[in-house]
Order: C-alpha cells, then sequence, then structure tokens
C-alpha cells in the first residue's frame, strides 16, 4: 500500500466519521430540544395553574369574611389578586407565552407538514411578541426584540421550506433558540424574584379562609349532627395539610422559571458550541421534567 | 428588613393565630377588624414598586416589624392580646401612608 492510499484511506474514514458525529449530534440535540420543549410546555401550564390557585385563594378567603358576616359583600370580594393587579396578570401571560413558545419549538423539530411547519412559525412570532409585551407590562422596560431578531426566527422558519430533514429542523432550532435565549433568561429571573419577593402571600390567604372555616364551625357545631361534624373537621384538616407546603409549593413554583431558563440557556450552549457537553443539557432537561412534574403533583393534591 | 408585604403577610398570620386562640368576643371583632384591614393593605401593595429609601416606607417598616413582634409576643403569652393592639393599628397607619390605600383613622 503506497502512501496515496493512505492517506486517501485516511481521509475517507475522517469524512465518514464526522458525517457520523454530525449525524448524531443533530440527532440528539434535535431530541433535546424535543424534550426540553415538552417538559417546559408542561412547566408553564402546570405553574399557571398554580397562579390560578394563588388567584382563588385570595377570592376564596374574602368570601369566607362575607360568609362570616365579618366583611361586607362588595364587586372585589369575587375577585381574586390576579384579576385585579396587572402586574401579576402579566406575570400569568408571560408564563403563557413561554408555554406556548415551548409547544411551537417542540412543533418545529415534529413537524412533518407544511401546514404544522407553518403553525409553528405563526406561534413562535406570536410566542415571542407575547413575551416582549408581557415583560413591558410588568416591568415597564422593554424586553429588546427587535424586528432584526424577528426576521432571524423567520428567516429560520422560512429555510425549513417543504423540507423536513432533520438537519434542516436543527440548523432552523440552531437559529431560534440562541436568539431567543436572552429574552427567556431575563423574564424566567423575573419571574423567579417576583415569585421569591413576597413569601407568604398565598400561605396567609390560605390561613385566613381556614381561621374563618374554624370561627364557623365553632359556632355552628352544636347544631350538627355526628357525620356532618366529622366531615367538617376533616375538611379543617384537609385545609392544615395545604397550610403546611403552601410556601414550600409556591418556592418551587419560582425554582421551576429558573429551572426553565437554565435548561433553554443549556440547549442554546449544546447548539452553539462545539465543546459543550450534552451530558449537561440532559441533566438540566431532567431537572425541569422533575419540577414539572413535582408542581403538576402540587397541582393535583389541591383538586382532592 | 423585609419589603411591606412581606411584614404585612407576617402581620396577618399572626392576627389568623390571635384569632384561633381567642375566645373573648369582643377582642375577636378588634382582631378582625384589624385583619382586614391589613389584608386590604397587603392585597393593593402586592406587585407594585415602591421607593424603599423614603423615610415613609423605613417608618412602614419599622411599624410593622413592632407590631409583628407584639403579636407574635401576644401568641406566646407575654404580653396580653390587648397589648398589641396599639402597635399593630400605629403600623397599619404607618404602612396607609406608603401604600395610600385607606387614609387611615382607626
Amino acid at each position: 500500500m503506497n502512501n496515496h492510499d493512505t492517506s486517501a484511506r485516511r481521509l475517507v474514514l475522517a469524512i465518514a466519521v464526522g458525517i457520523g458525529v454530525c449525524g448524531c449530534a443533530t440527532t440528539d440535540q434535535l431530541s433535546q430540544a424535543r424534550q426540553f420543549s415538552t417538559a417546559a410546555a408542561a412547566l408553564a401550564t402546570a405553574t399557571n395553574q398554580a397562579f390560578t390557585e394563588i388567584n382563588d385563594a385570595n377570592s376564596e378567603y374574602k368570601m369566607s369574611e362575607v360568609a362570616l358576616g365579618r366583611a361586607e359583600l362588595t364587586p372585589d370580594t369575587l375577585s381574586g389578586v390576579l384579576d385585579k393587579n396587572n402586574r401579576l396578570k402579566a406575570r400569568q401571560d408571560i408564563l403563557n407565552a413561554l408555554g406556548k413558545y415551548a409547544t411551537a419549538l417542540n412543533g418545529l423539530a415534529t413537524a412533518d407538514t407544511t401546514t404544522a411547519i407553518d403553525k409553528a412559525a405563526t406561534d413562535l412570532s406570536g410566542s415571542v411578541s407575547s413575551l416582549g409585551s408581557g415583560y413591558q407590562t410588568l416591568t415597564g422596560h422593554s424586553l429588546g426584540v427587535s424586528r432584526g431578531d424577528l426576521a432571524v426566527i423567520a428567516t429560520a422558519v422560512k429555510a425549513l421550506g417543504e423540507a423536513y430533514a432533520n438537519e434542516k429542523r436543527y440548523e432552523a432550532i440552531k437559529s431560534i433558540v440562541p436568539t431567543a435565549d436572552k429574552w427567556v433568561q431575563t423574564v424566567c429571573a423575573d419571574l423567579a424574584s417576583d415569585l421569591k419577593s413576597s413569601p407568604g402571600t398565598y400561605q396567609t390567604d390560605l390561613q385566613s379562609k381556614y381561621v374563618a372555616d374554624f370561627e364557623a364551625y365553632r359556632a355552628e357545631q352544636a347544631g350538627l349532627s355526628y357525620s356532618a361534624k366529622l366531615a367538617r373537621l376533616e375538611s379543617l384538616r384537609s385545609e392544615t395539610r395545604a397550610l403546611a407546603v403552601a410556601d414550600t409549593s409556591i418556592s418551587k413554583v419560582a425554582d421551576s422559571a429558573l429551572a426553565l431558563a437554565k435548561a433553554h440557556g443549556a440547549l442554546s450552549s449544546s447548539l452553539t458550541r462545539p465543546d459543550y457537553k450534552i451530558g449537561d443539557l440532559v441533566d438540566a432537561i431532567g431537572q425541569l421534567q422533575q419540577y414539572a412534574t413535582d408542581i403538576k403533583t402540587f397541582n393535583d393534591s389541591l383538586k382532592k | 428588613m423585609n419589603d411591606i408585604v412581606t411584614l404585612l403577610n407576617a402581620i396577618i398570620q399572626a392576627i389568623n393565630t390571635l384569632l384561633l386562640n381567642n375566645t373573648d368576643p369582643a377582642v375577636d371583632a378588634k382582631l378582625w377588624k384589624l385583619r382586614n384591614v391589613f389584608t386590604a393593605l397587603r392585597d393593593t401593595a402586592m406587585g407594585k414598586i415602591y421607593d424603599k429609601t423614603t423615610g415613609d416606607y423605613v417608618a412602614a417598616q419599622k411599624g410593622l416589624t413592632t407590631a409583628a413582634k407584639a403579636a407574635n409576643d401576644a401568641i406566646d403569652g407575654v404580653n396580653a392580646v390587648a397589648t398589641a393592639m396599639q402597635p399593630l393599628i400605629t403600623a397599619a397607619q404607618a404602612a396607609d401612608k406608603v401604600i395610600g390605600l385607606l387614609n387611615l383613622v382607626l
């Protein structure tokens, strides 16, 4: 075998290995992008349900005060804190936008028809715009979503055309995720900071409702049957259980926003940095999935 | 020092505990009234941004901290519930000066 043959064989081998590595990386990262998107969308939904629970707890304690004759019925009685506070409502809007963004990203990673790609593209632009407007409402500052950024996203999706090959999807996601990362980092940090800045609000509202129920039981117990008393006492015990985990659950919601930011950042890094360890991305997405499960479990426990 | 909403929550929680422990109807009525005031202040202040360097804000923080301690002392039996009433009223007025909800006259 001469030197030319050896060099040629080495070159062919190097190209083959190179193609193999690129193919694996693309498939791995697309797979991770799908997993991120699914977990992030689930987390956004679960967190939004937690916000709804916070809102309901706020109106329920006010209704209990009215029912007990301790306060007058006013229109405010029936509205929760999210209903009347634009800043809290904005947080919910931002979570909706994050969920929509994650779902659209998943759509892009899995779409196999022109209609599905068009929908993903529309949802991506819409969710990014909503992120920007929600952040503006929340902070009074611009998130910095420029026309150029939106053009990057539109161009990336357009480049998919009617080719649904994994490499094409990978290239589109590689353009979009790093562009969106700065916004995701900013809004998630802000959400977490806001949720953590007023600890005890949710717990306080649950406790206030519990106090009203407790006082009502004391006032009415003489007229209750044995089974009715037991049912009321069981209800009071359920309330004390919810009270015991209230602060932990809200803290977990705040941490989940940070986990979402971390996983998105890891996904972005894996797409842009050749030296990035895929294991770090897998860990970050694993944490995100765990948070989504925990918060869903918390929400489900409230419905019992 | 904690922000106003956190301190208001601490006070509401202390009043709630006092309500659960109390059996005197006259004290009960006063505690309910105070809880309604603090809760209304808390609900209004939530999510708003205040300048934490103003004299009014610092005074509200101090008043709320003192009131929370007085309420917790009453829970622990260190003082009577009646002793906690004036610090709670003073704190509500100081907080309202920042939040601007009620222009409290208690």
